[in-house]
């Protein structure tokens, strides 16, 4: 064959109402089938080990365990509590690990080997946060107590002590930059920036609810609180000024955590979903449901396993589907494969010259059949009912290949009245998508050739009469739209005017994009929504 | 200073345009050498040698003064051509060496040959003889007229004369090649003209005639090798095939109709086994012999012109209208493509601009970019004269119509432009066909460093409502922070509008595409050519009478430029370069107006109707629509070059490519080329599709005598084993320059030259040849890249660059 059957290309339909697919939602929808273990008690926290294979600790009543990325079993059980536990969290090198205890201690383990190797004492009640700083070298502890410290792990001695809180601090995470950074939030509604190398905070913020969660960006600079269902924005930079805040949970936000390399945060809420928004524009760019109340949430550094903890000891743990292609396909030669060829298995040596089985790429019918000119039966494949109620965009696309074709007249004719209803039907569907101008012109064409006909059929004339209506109702829209764009060109024409007092050039000076939005139709969504409406 | 040799006006008289490609391939006849390696084809005046396992140009005849229409091999000597031209002249070649062995002059167009007598004393032509309206198959002693060519000059007018006496066998056919052909055994010559076929036997002198059906006539004929059996064409598609031509009673027919449009060509294998035909559906159709079985190769892209099968019947050739020859095995696979500069809109008479979207230049290969098969833009490098790709723009099937009188209306590029460092490529494609809504659309294409060709990234349906007129990247500016991609895209409907790259971070990685940025519009008029200016600063747009300057950045008007006298149209805007970049130069149809950019006022204004202006760096070319050409910097108005009616047919594009390093050195070489061209060379299309350069006479000639000697003798351009690699010793130095030169994307062109030096070594007697070691050490450095070599080159590189500074400083301070 000299050149490949180019296929048809598709009209672009440009708007599609309901859930769009993006590829956040294609990424996060590629997840296996949740793997679900039941615990003892809450799952309060879930830390992923920073290093490869990622393991991750689950704290979960008096234990925390450290589960295998890859098995999903247990694979240490750190059990050295009185009471019940509380943020297990590792170190930057994934070679220690640190909890807090309701007994009022906090403990430092390996996570390899179950000893204990030290123990601060120093709360004088439940410790619900342990963190390493990023030096590696020290420990932030929070407590119901109020106090926040600071603890060196060579001579398990405590160096900073900060009595600023009003109530229980709940939260508080690391700086990953800089050593002495770290941020705690607490249910007197205040979130606290610490250095310490400083005797007192330097920064609070007023979440204006009980903090649940709180998450800073490695660099410091802005940084995330959680409290009631509402998830807040702060610029640290700028002073504790708030850059947005988030609602889209309708129960309080219980978990925040980082994934897709900073790219992307999550958000775990009593409501039982979890939420994942965009960094640069917090938009949420998708959502997991959950089948209990979400007490914590993680990923792995490489989003490879997402891990999920819920109330009453429900742990959901997902992997990332990364084969799922590949599967399919062994599926599909083992259905079709009847007998074994004998040399199957067969494998070429050194001398042997392989000689690759040519495949013939598959076509679609209606590509068959416009390949070999059979112009009235490639329109027949293109308007099935499940072609042209499902992808129009093919069907107009096999409609216009026939109009440059010339054969479009040529292929319409001959057809009986429940066939010419049908085309009617498809122009009335999807003559409101803007990309399908042709719509009027193939109309046009079914009335000149059925002219005779529907002038005597009741049911083609109110077919008939129904995309008129859609037309007259697409006229008024459009009349609509040339009003809405006369005012905001005159809006925007009178704000130009006013910034500046230049001279009076001669004609029209240039639009803002906004107004563009309205001419170029094809490119932006805004333009699309305004369409339909 | 450079600059003062530089502006005194050329010697015009010794400067002439020299047609440097655009010449058919096709329409000649095309034949295979007897042994089937090589394949001979004419272009324009030469005869070009082709090598048929690698495709690549072995040897160029040059000798004719005119177009080269028939070929034919020798029978007494196998290694020799004839060949024959509207000339009137047939020229006898060795073609392994590239030598004219024997030329003979007839003084009246010849249209190609019949056969070749195998004595070699007489051929058989068909020929237009002085005074007559029509062809005929004449029979032209080669004897004869060997005496008149060894006495040229005062005889001329006996010669013509006496030729004129020549024997015609057939009186009357047409001037093509594919409706006469001899029969088996040169028995017989038949030849098919209108509504007529024509038998006539060559000893006998008999003739018999056939009609074909009213309102189909006749449009190939192609003879049995072996036996009395013709094939014949028609206009409906249908292939009649006429068995027993010569038996008393009504000769047999059979009738093979697949082709729904006229057949155009038609061949028999070397056999007798099968026949092929081929026409404006694109598809070869192999017909089994005495039975009903048939194959075809569809889709080879262009409607066909001609076939030829091999000596051997291992390959065909077919011939299409876009300029291009396909080797094909007998199996049905292209083995080749040998592509000339492609022709646009075949089938399509539209004279007036077969080529909309012009000449431009590929910033990374330096190729010229035009239009090609419908729907495609091709990329054809001037230093190797081959077509390098056809980049498919529209991704849509070439069909072709029903009634060659109604042709289809095929999508077409119609604009097109690169960004300054290639790596943008921006297409606008139309469908009009009159009836239905017309199709408008803008794709952005990037470049692809891993594939080496562009790829589409943004598709942008009805941009603007009416026809885009003019697209235009914006330069970078070399002082100034660089800024996001740009684009001005300038519609029919009155808008300009402003495209610019955004990114788009998503999950796994960031996407960029072009969107609409800003819109501008001026008293409701229809926009016209859109530039830059050399930096990117300000935008000119031209609507009608009046020109506009925008600034880009955030699309404000900030002046307008108009005569109040002049009433007519702005045609062409362009912005000087270097030291003339204050300047901005508008045409209309009867006046070129230089406008000064800081005083915003005509700086001078030329009476000349300008049909196509062209700019590169400070200089810039104009054509007139009496096809003046005059080179001359927007400064002042003193032509550096003035040709007066410097081609025959009216231009419709010009363009100035940047001098490759080979090109440059061999131009400096020859001393005496034209100044202003150093840097870039200035090419001219006209509307028969063929390219022009100035040149001096002199070079020309001898840059060819240069190429036909630098050619290497056939045998060596035989395709490069993993042997001949090895055993280089000639291969070092050429290496190098290949590296610093070769640019161009695709494929390596094969080395030829190294396989003399394996010849040299497989001719030595064994106990004389270098030990086995020695030669080893040699391969094993000629696979190594040499640092100190490629480092040389990057020095050069710089040094050249900086001399290019220094010009430019002594432009400027002058």
């Amino acid at each position: 064959m000299a050149t490949a059957f180019k296929k048809t290309p598709h009209v672009n339909p440009l708007t599609k109402f309901g859930e769009k697919s993006t590829t956040d939602n294609l990424y996060w929808n590629n997840l296996d089938v949740p793997i679900t273990k039941k615990e003892y008690g809450n799952i309060t926290h879930i830390e992923f080990s920073p290093v490869a294979p990622y393991n991750y600790a689950v704290t979960n009543s008096t234990r925390v365990q450290i589960y295998s990325s890859r098995s999903n079993q247990i694979v240490r059980s750190l059990n050295r509590f009185n009471e019940a536990a509380n943020c297990g969290s590792f170190r930057s090198d994934g070679k220690l690990l640190v909890a807090g205890s309701d007994d009022k201690m906090v403990r430092l383990f390996e996570p390899t080997g179950r000893s204990l190797l030290r123990v601060f004492k120093g709360h004088k009640e439940a410790v619900l946060v342990t963190r390493f700083l990023a030096d590696n070298k020290r420990i932030m502890s929070a407590s119901k107590d109020r106090t926040v410290r600071v603890w060196d792990i060579a001579s398990e001695t405590e160096v900073a002590h900060y009595a600023e809180f009003k109530d229980y601090v709940k939260c508080g995470v690391a700086s990953q930059s800089s050593p002495d950074i770290f941020l705690t939030g607490a249910y007197d509604h205040t979130a606290k920036l610490f250095d310490a190398r400083t005797e007192s905070s330097v920064l609070t913020v007023d979440h204006g609810h009980p903090i649940e969660s709180v998450l800073l960006f490695p660099t410091n600079g802005i940084f995330l609180t959680a409290g009631s269902n509402i998830v807040k924005v702060w610029d640290a930079l700028a002073g504790g000024r708030q850059l947005t805040q988030l609602c889209h949970h309708h129960k309080t936000v219980m978990s925040l955590c980082f994934c897709s390399r900073y790219q992307r945060f999550m958000s775990g809420s009593s409501d039982r979903h979890v939420k994942i928004y965009d960094v640069g524009s917090y938009q949420v760019v998708h959502s997991l449901d959950y089948p209990a109340n979400i007490l914590s949430v993680a990923v792995a550094p490489d989003d490879s396993v997402v891990a999920v903890g819920m109330e009453g000891g429900l742990l959901s743990i997902q992997h990332r589907n990364k084969d799922k292609v590949k599967v399919q396909e062994t599926k599909k030669k083992q259905a079709t494969f009847h007998y074994k060829l004998k040399y199957r298995h067969f494998k070429p040596e050194g001398e042997d010259m392989v000689v690759a089985q040519k495949r013939k790429e598959k076509m679609a019918r209606y590509d068959n059949l416009l390949k070999r000119f059979e112009h009235s039966k490639a329109l027949d494949a293109a308007m099935e009912p499940h072609v042209r109620s499902q992808t129009p965009e093919i069907t107009m696309g096999v409609l216009l290949e026939l109009t440059r074709r010339g054969a479009l007249k040529a292929a319409l004719a001959g057809r009986d009245t429940h066939q010419v209803q049908t085309m009617l039907k498809f122009i009335q569907r999807n003559m409101w998508r803007p990309n399908f101008s042709h719509m009027t012109d193939l109309l046009n064409v079914v009335l000149d050739l059925y002219e005779g006909e529907i002038a005597g059929n009741a049911v083609l004339e109110s077919s008939v009469a129904r995309v008129a209506d859609i037309g007259d109702c697409e006229q008024a829209y459009d009349v609509e739209l040339m009003r809405v764009k006369g005012m905001l060109e005159g809006m925007f024409s009178a704000r130009e005017a006013a910034m500046t007092t230049t001279d009076g050039l001669e004609g029209g000076g240039g639009e803002g994009v906004s107004g563009e939005s309205l001419m170029g139709g094809a490119l932006l969504p805004s333009a699309a929504a305004i369409e339909v409406t | 200073m450079a600059t003062t040799i530089e502006n005194h006006v050329e010697a015009d008289s010794e400067a002439v345009l020299s047609l440097c490609a655009g010449s058919s391939l096709a329409k000649g006849q095309i034949i295979f050498s007897p042994d089937s390696k090589y394949l001979f084809c004419c272009s324009g005046s030469v005869v070009k040698v082709f090598n048929t396992t690698n495709g690549q140009c072995a040897q160029q005849l040059r000798g004719h003064r005119d177009a080269v229409t028939g070929l034919a091999i020798n029978p007494v000597n196998k290694l020799q051509l004839f060949s024959c031209g509207l000339d009137g002249v047939v020229n006898r070649w060795d073609y392994s060496d590239g030598v004219l062995l024997k030329s003979h002059s007839f003084y009246m167009p010849l249209y190609g040959y019949v056969s070749v007598d195998p004595s070699a004393k007489f051929v058989y032509a068909i020929a237009r003889r002085p005074q007559a309206s029509n062809c005929c198959v004449v029979h032209l002693s080669l004897r004869k007229s060997q005496k008149n060519t060894s006495s040229k000059g005062d005889n001329s007018q006996q010669t013509s004369s006496d030729s004129v006496k020549t024997d015609v066998l057939v009186p009357l056919c047409s001037a093509d090649h594919r409706t006469v052909t001899q029969g088996c055994n040169d028995e017989y010559i038949a030849s098919v003209h209108g509504h007529e076929l024509s038998v006539h036997r060559c000893k006998k002198r008999t003739c018999r005639k056939f009609t074909a059906e009213k309102n189909n006539p006749f449009t190939c004929v192609a003879c049995h090798p072996t036996e009395y059996c013709l094939a014949t064409g028609h206009a409906n598609g249908k292939i009649t095939i006429w068995w027993d031509i010569f038996s008393k009673k009504n000769s047999v027919m059979s009738f093979n109709h697949w082709h729904s449009l006229s057949v155009q060509a038609l061949a028999f294998t070397p056999e007798g086994s099968y026949l092929l035909s081929g026409g404006h559906e694109c598809v070869l159709v192999k017909w089994q012999m005495n039975s009903e079985n048939k194959d075809f190769l569809p889709r080879l892209g262009t409607p066909l012109h001609s076939i030829t099968s091999s000596p051997d019947g291992t390959l065909y050739v077919t011939s299409h209208t876009d300029n291009v020859l396909q080797i094909i095995t007998s199996n049905f696979h292209i083995e080749h493509a040998i592509r000339g500069l492609a022709r646009a809109h075949l089938g399509i008479e539209d004279p007036s601009k077969p080529i909309p979207v012009g000449l431009l230049c590929d910033p990374r290969s330096k190729a010229l970019v035009t239009n090609g098969r419908p729907g495609h833009l091709q990329f054809y490098c001037m230093n190797t004269d081959t077509q390098l790709f056809n980049l498919d723009i529209v991704g849509q099937n070439y069909v072709s119509p029903d009634n060659l009188k109604k042709p289809l209306v095929v999508t077409e590029v119609e604009q097109a432009a690169f960004d300054r460092s290639g790596n943008w490529l921006a297409t606008f494609e139309h469908w009009d066909d009159g009836q239905m809504t017309p199709e408008y659309r803008i794709k952005f294409w990037s470049y692809n460093r891993k594939q080496q060709n562009y790829q589409l990234n943004t598709t942008v349906e009805s941009p603007h409502t009416q026809v885009v007129g003019c697209l235009q990247f914006r330069p970078q500016s070399k002082s100034q922070s660089p800024h996001t991609p740009a684009m001005v895209s300038t519609g029919a409907d009155g808008f300009f509008k402003l495209w610019i790259l955004v990114s788009e971070a998503q999950i796994n990685r960031t996407v960029e595409r072009w969107t609409c940025d800003s819109v501008g519009y001026y008293r409701d008029r229809p926009a016209g050519m859109a530039r830059f200016s050399e930096d990117g600063s300000v935008l000119a747009v031209a609507f009608q009478k009046t020109l506009t300057l925008w600034e880009p950045e955030d699309n404000v008007m900030k002046a307008t430029l108009s005569l109040p006298t002049c009433n007519k149209h702005i045609k062409f805007v362009e912005f000087g370069g270097k030291s003339c970049s204050h300047f901005v130069v508008t045409t209309t149809d009867s006046h070129l107006t230089v406008w000064n950019l800081i005083s915003l006022s005509v700086h001078l204004r030329v009476s000349l109707s300008v049909a196509v202006l062209t700019t590169d760096g400070d200089l810039m070319a104009a054509v007139t629509t009496d096809q003046d050409l005059f080179v001359f910097r927007p400064s002042k108005w003193e032509p550096i070059f003035k040709k007066e009616k410097a081609v025959e047919n009216s231009v419709i594009s010009a363009i100035f490519l940047p001098q490759t390093a080979a090109n440059h050195s061999s131009a400096t070489q020859n001393g005496g080329h034209l100044n202003w061209q150093k840097q870039s060379r200035l090419y001219l299309l006209d509307c028969k599709q063929q390219l022009f350069t100035p040149d001096y006479l002199g070079d020309v000639t001898s840059a060819q005598k240069d190429s036909s000697r630098s050619g290497v003798s056939l045998q060596q351009t035989l395709p490069q084993t993993p042997f001949s690699t090895i055993l280089s010793s000639s291969r070092q130095g050429e290496d190098m320059s290949t590296i610093s030169v070769g640019r161009a994307p695709g494929r390596q062109l094969p080395h030829g030259s190294s396989s003399a030096s394996v010849l040299d070594v497989m001719n030595t007697a064994v106990p004389t040849m270098e030990p086995f070691h020695a030669i080893c050490g040699q391969f094993i450095e000629s696979l190594l890249i040499r640092n100190k070599g490629v480092g040389e080159s990057m020095e050069q590189e710089e040094e050249s660059e900086e001399e290019d500074e220094g010009d430019s400083m002594a432009t400027d301070s002058s």
